[in-house]
């Protein structure tokens, strides 16, 4: 594998990430977060506000990465078989069992959709968070390989009734979790609602070329880029004293207003979310045609990598939206890097 | 009150001549010739100009010291200048009077000649005796007061009024001491404003480094950046950081190359050429140093 194989994808990469900004705009972040995710090759969860584009920004995902997709609304009765498998009664009236959306396209499954996981029941959680961590699930006495599969998955934080939070290590599973705010920009907003194309997301979708990145090559790809692009030890440094920040941020001089630092955290970045986070810096190194991982790859997917993999003691969780944005700068803003 | 004696003199000094007088202009100033007491000074200035080269001949002035009894010459003056084809004298007599007179009484103080030369011609140009009354300090009888006092000293002056000047030396004591803290500051030498030698420190830390420790050098730069800014500096935040320092703004390419030397050699593992590195680095921290104290 050569440098000029990643340069040609590189192309591609930017170009996909090009086009789904034209899909979705004004959300050029989240759009690269997700981006980062796909050549990560981690699972995505997307929180945000009702009709902000969520849906479309992962179908366009979809369209763009070709391969099956599948999509699954959460609901408050839904359990883990009516993934697995369907029972009908067919022509000749005999009652027949197939292969649910998890199962039915086999290992084509590129991409699959949870909307609204939060309102799935725990059991549906637990089944999923085998199916994202192994890429596999049994069933039918057999095991189903999803080599290419990658799970994105959103909420909304308007309701909380009726909802199930995510267990700790369900999120841990997430490479990332991704706010998307409403755009704030009038130029933006103005587009979106006098513009007729923002209007039918199905053309809007459609419109969209396919097969520029194919979804079975990416697991090659992400090896191949995991490979090439590689820390110096002062960078590695820098990555460790970002982590133990997470656990111990009293130790690096981090202050928040109002809080005992030493009693802030029940628990700091696990280890896969480690792995997680150096993953995406090096596509972000790559993205940015480095073969060098530099600080600022670090600090660009530190974010989305850790919010979600900190936990505040019970005292302080009440004012997580305040104090986690707080402590995630106060960590890049303290740490220096040489 | 001063006399002008100017056409006297000359109708003396025309008779004294033969044909074509030496002298073509005298005068002797004089003040009033009454109201002196006992060791007043009197003043009197005498003028003389002269004809084509003719010379006064300094001897025959009358010598410092004591005239007579009770007449003291304390000083004389004479100033030379050219005038014409001959000279202009100014001639500053101070006498002073030592007579204890009774009553008023009319002294004289006396004349005398002045030789002027030219060649081994002279002629001689008379000064005239001036008169005067001088009077006594008191009465001749001493008279006793109620108090049995009768000669006593002046009252004091009143004192000169001093607020002003008080004023204008504190006035500048605090420019002074203004002055000085504000040039302290610049040059960075007040311990309790460490941020304005932030470079000072700096450029010092790498003068002492040798052209193979440009880990260290960059190092150091770092930490000053990092310094000024309160956090850490990164190159993707130099936005920031220029608007919060706009004067900074004009190293913007210098900064630039320093950023992108440090992610290669710390993070890219290349190896940069020390000597000529740590070289553009040290006048970039003389840069800096130039911002930080004002003068760039």
């Amino acid at each position: 594998m050569t440098d000029n194989q990643l340069n040609d994808w590189r192309a591609k990469a930017l170009q996909f990430e090009q086009q789904i900004n034209g899909i979705v705009i004004g959300q050029p972040s989240v759009v690269r977060n997700i981006v980062l995710a796909v050549f990560a090759r981690g699972h995505v969860l997307l929180e945000g506000q009702v009709g902000v584009g969520k849906t479309t920004l992962l179908r366009a995902i979809a369209h763009g990465l070709g391969g099956d997709y599948q999509r699954v609304e959460g609901t408050i009765d839904l359990m883990p078989a009516d993934l697995v498998y369907y029972t009908y009664l067919d022509e000749a009236g005999k009652p027949r069992v197939d292969p649910g959306p998890l199962l039915k396209q086999g290992s084509r499954l590129a991409t699959f959709f949870f909307n609204e996981i939060n309102r799935a029941r725990p059991q549906v959680h637990s089944l999923l968070l085998r199916a994202m961590a192994e890429r596999s699930i049994n069933a039918f006495n057999r095991d189903y390989e999803f080599p290419h599969l990658q799970v994105f998955a959103d909420r909304n934080r308007v309701e909380k009734e009726e909802t199930f939070e995510l267990p700790a290590a369900a999120k841990d599973r997430f490479m990332f979790e991704i706010g998307m705010a409403t755009p704030t920009d009038d130029a933006v907003l103005d587009e979106l609602m006098f513009n007729q194309r923002f209007h039918d997301v199905d053309r809007l979708v459609a419109g969209m070329e396919t097969g520029g990145i194919a979804y079975y090559e990416l697991n090659d790809l992400a090896v191949m880029l995991q490979e090439n692009i590689q820390g110096t030890p002062k960078l590695r440094a820098y990555a460790l004293a970002l982590w133990k920040a997470s656990h111990y941020p009293q130790d690096y001089g981090i202050e928040l207003s109002d809080v005992d630092m030493s009693a802030l955290l029940q628990a700091g970045a696990s280890p896969r979310g480690m792995s997680y986070f150096i993953r995406a810096a090096k596509v972000r190194a790559w993205l940015e045609g480095r073969n060098a991982l530099l600080p600022e790859d670090l600090q660009a997917v530190y974010q989305v990598t850790m919010a979600h993999r900190i936990f505040l003691s019970p005292m302080y969780a009440y004012r997580k939206d305040e104090l986690m944005p707080e402590l995630i700068d106060g960590i890049l803003n303290q740490i220096a890097a040489p | 009150m001063r006399t002008l004696l100017t056409g006297i003199l000359l109708a003396l000094a025309l008779l004294g001549c033969s044909d074509r007088p030496a002298v073509s202009d005298v005068e002797l100033l004089t003040p009033r010739p009454f109201g002196y007491v006992i060791g007043d000074e009197i003043q009197h200035r005498i003028r003389v100009e002269t004809r084509n080269g003719v010379k006064l001949q300094a001897g025959s002035l009358p010598r410092q010291g004591a005239l007579n009894r009770w007449l003291n010459l304390n000083d004389i003056k004479v100033e030379e200048s050219r005038a014409g084809g001959g000279f202009r004298y100014t001639i500053d007599l101070t006498y002073q009077v030592f007579y204890a007179p009774n009553e008023v009484k009319m002294l004289t103080i006396p004349g005398f000649n002045l030789v002027l030369g030219q060649g081994d011609k002279t002629a001689e140009q008379a000064v005239p005796a001036w008169p005067f009354t001088l009077s006594p300090l008191r009465e001749l009888a001493v008279r006793l007061d109620d108090t049995g006092e009768y000669k006593r000293p002046d009252a004091m002056p009143p004192a000169l009024r001093t607020d002003g000047p008080v004023l204008g030396l504190l006035v500048a004591g605090l420019i002074a001491v203004a002055s000085g803290a504000g040039l302290a500051y610049l040059y960075g030498y007040l311990p309790g404003l460490p941020r304005r030698s932030i470079f000072k420190r700096a450029g010092g830390k790498l003068a002492r480094l040798s052209g193979q420790e440009l880990e260290q050098g960059l190092t150091v730069f770092h930490e000053a950046l990092n310094a000024l800014n309160r956090q850490p500096l990164f190159k993707h935040k130099l936005a920031g950081f220029y608007r919060q320092h706009p004067q900074y703004r004009q190293l913007g390419d210098q900064l630039d190359w320093f950023f992108n030397c440090s992610n290669r050699y710390f993070f890219a593992g290349e190896a940069e050429p020390g000597p000529e590195a740590l070289g553009r680095l040290r006048k970039l921290c003389a840069a800096c140093r130039e911002i930080e104290r004002g003068s760039r």
